[in-house]
């Protein structure tokens, strides 16, 4: 395994117009390492992702994924701002499933899978085609391949999503609020598939969730975050069970009585 | 009226050329102007605007008349009538265009947006896989509409000497002062071919659908 | 040939003497438009399908055909016929009549966006059909669809050149026969676009403005 950082957040700010997102963000995630952020809405938890998808950009800082800045490079031993390419390059080490899916409504769900392979890796068709089909058996939906999105349930559409992400093999996967949308039986089914997911494979992954229980099962780590600042850090039974702040402590009952 | 019929009909084939010519010309037009005015660029972003406002804030005839009658005055060659209707009634079409077609382009979502990008999509791939196609079922009923209007615009041709079916309808009546036969068959033709343009374009909207949920 | 300013200036008041018959003929076109519009609209919602059928059959053929032509119809067949009117007038009549068929269709929208419950709790208060149009449903139909007449305007607005094929001295018959009579036609025609421009980009501030503050009332 690597020795380097997966993720590093170096002085991060980012603020839309006025309201400041995240302030002074100082964040490291270990290969492998499974990284739950929770806290109330609002607080900056989803920008981190989008940050690290490259959906956003940060004001000022460094965001580095396996030692290798997203932002800048070096030439002639300045730091200038990266090429497209360069971006795009390590943007495909990143895979992220989002909140309402974002699935392609133009597109069968084996196209949804198969289009990026096809067009950014420059996969062969038919592996392409085998490659989806294998993911579509993984999150139970081998069945579903010629549907439509719109034909699909909630739950089903984000397992499509969740497969559509592997289909590039990313390094990262971040998984931001995926089953917010969703029932809560429906939401359970999903979260279990990602658990199994977490299991199976080395990547780093990282977490937006309200949902505690599972915080508790896959997170190596859990942020409490709130107003842009990461306030608590630590295991799941130190941040979840024993938490330090006052903040996190009135956070997670809130949570608990609405649970 | 049957003796007119064959004269109309030449001239319902210039109409036609006219407005296909003029379709053509929209589209590239438009297609560059939106292309111009999503650009971040401000120099590219003007020039598009002010030829959008330009050709949206004038009327047609009054675009064409100062094509045909004012231009030559100051070009180096004079074009001829129906190169000039085709590119004024084109550039005055592609205007409204360019609106419809940043409005459809505009209402993709921004998560198919973050969809493509978080896939790695390159900025080609992404417009031509992702937005376009979920555009077009918006763009084409507006479309639809405007090909329509460009159709009865192109009558405005027959007023700088183009043969079509409004100029030899002119020349009937003149010559045989049946005034309602005349305009009357004039105005069936252009309502048939404003339905079979009309049904053209329904059947394309009814290829380009796709069932599409409330939230993808 | 090179833009006279001196003849630029002689020629503006000429030109200034249609734009106000361009704009009575848009204004009185729109008058009958809005009028003509209501009535096309009151009939495609009466539960019988023939007058539905028929209205729609009238509207759509209005919108279908070419608006010169509608004009060089009236123009030559309403004298045949024992019609005798100044052009002016068979203008706005058929410039009201075209738009007519569009102002129908943001009617209909606009009734359309009216809950049934409306016309539900207008039923309960026993008020009588008419008096629930016109009391109930209208006031509350109207104030949304005020831009998308704005825009009918200006497209009108935008239409009344046409005119001048039926001999009206509007601005732009105006700019032509100067151009005519001293073959320069650069001067007039462009001022009579530019006249164009400004008025319509005015309008359409004015609409954007309308419907700011119709959004933010709604």
């Amino acid at each position: 395994m690597n020795h380097k950082a997966s993720i590093e957040f170096a002085n991060i700010h980012k603020s839309y117009q006025r309201t400041v997102v995240l302030e002074n963000l100082n964040l490291t995630v270990a290969p492998g390492e499974h990284v739950v952020i929770i806290g109330p809405s609002g607080s900056g938890k989803s920008t981190i992702l989008r940050l690290l998808m490259t959906l956003e950009k940060p004001d000022s800082g460094e965001i580095l994924i396996e030692g290798e800045s997203v932002w800048h490079t070096t030439r002639d031993g300045r730091n200038v701002d990266a090429s497209p390419a360069h971006i795009r390059r390590m943007r495909g080490k990143v895979g992220m499933v989002f909140q309402h899916f974002n699935l392609f409504p133009h597109l069968r769900v084996l196209q949804n899978i198969t289009e990026a392979p096809i067009r950014v890796m420059g996969m062969p068709r038919s592996q392409a085609v085998r490659r989806a089909t294998d993911l579509l058996d993984r999150v139970g939906l081998a069945d579903k391949a010629e549907a439509w999105p719109a034909e699909l349930s909630g739950g089903q559409k984000q397992r499509v999503a969740i497969a559509r992400a592997l289909a590039l093999q990313p390094r990262i996967m971040l998984f931001d609020e995926i089953t917010s949308a969703l029932d809560p039986e429906i939401a359970g089914q999903v979260l279990q598939l990602v658990l199994d997911l977490a299991k199976q494979t080395e990547m780093t992954m990282l977490f937006v969730t309200h949902q505690m229980r599972f915080a508790r099962q896959i997170a190596d780590r859990v942020l409490f975050f709130d107003r842009g600042r990461i306030i608590e850090n630590g295991t799941p039974e130190q941040v979840l069970d024993h938490p330090q702040q006052p903040r996190t402590r009135e956070f997670l009952n809130n949570v608990f009585q609405a649970s | 009226m049957l003796h007119m019929l064959p004269m109309m009909l030449r001239g319902a084939l210039v109409t036609g050329e006219v407005t296909a010519g003029a379709i053509v010309v929209a589209s590239v037009a438009a297609s560059c102007a939106v292309a111009m005015r999503l650009s971040t660029l401000a120099a590219l972003d003007w020039p598009a605007r002010v030829y959008i406002e330009l050709f949206r804030g004038t009327s047609a005839l009054i675009q064409l008349f100062w094509a045909f009658y004012a231009l030559p005055l100051v070009l180096p060659f004079r074009p001829s009538p129906i190169i000039t209707a085709i590119v004024v009634l084109g550039l005055n079409g592609g205007a409204y265009g360019a609106e419809i077609l940043r409005g459809a382009l505009l209402s993709v979502p921004r998560g198919q947006h973050d969809a493509a990008t978080a896939l790695n999509f390159s900025a080609t791939t992404k417009v031509f896989r992702v937005v376009l196609p979920q555009a077009w079922p918006l763009l084409l009923p507006p479309m639809a509409n405007l090909f329509i209007d460009m159709l009865k615009n192109s009558a405005l041709a027959g007023l700088v000497q183009v043969t079509d079916i409004t100029f030899n309808a002119q020349i009937l009546q003149e010559s045989t002062l049946r005034n309602a036969e005349v305009y009357g068959l004039a105005l069936v033709i252009y309502f048939i071919m404003a339905l079979v343009l009309a049904g053209f374009m329904r059947l394309l909207e009814r290829r380009m659908k796709f069932p599409v949920g409330a939230r993808i | 040939m090179m833009w006279n300013w001196s003849f630029a200036w002689h020629i503006l008041p000429t030109i200034l003497h249609g734009m106000v018959i361009t704009i009575e003929a848009t204004i009185l076109g729109m008058l009958l438009a809005l009028v003509l519009g209501l009535f096309w609209a009151g009939l495609l919602l009466l539960p019988n399908r023939w007058i539905f059928w028929s209205t729609h059959g009238i509207t759509e053929f209005i919108r279908d055909t070419p608006l010169l032509i509608q004009l060089f119809f009236c123009y030559y067949v309403l004298p045949e016929i024992g019609i005798t009117i100044p052009a002016l007038l068979t203008g706005i009549t058929v410039l009201g009549i075209n738009y007519s068929a569009y102002t129908a269709e943001v009617y209909r929208a606009g009734l359309q966006n009216i809950p049934r419950g409306q016309w539900d709790a207008a039923k309960a208060l026993n008020f009588t059909t008419w008096q629930t149009f016109t009391r109930i449903i209208l006031p509350q139909a109207i104030p949304p669809i005020v831009p998308a007449m704005g825009n009918n305007l200006i497209a009108m607005f935008k239409d009344t050149p046409l005119l001048s094929t039926i001999t009206v001295m509007e601005m732009l018959d105006r700019a032509m026969i100067i151009g005519d009579k001293t073959f320069r036609y650069l001067e007039p025609l462009t001022m009579v676009g530019i006249l164009f421009l400004i008025i319509s980009l005015m309008a359409s501030a004015l609409i954007g403005f309308t419907q700011r503050k119709i959004l933010v009332r709604r």
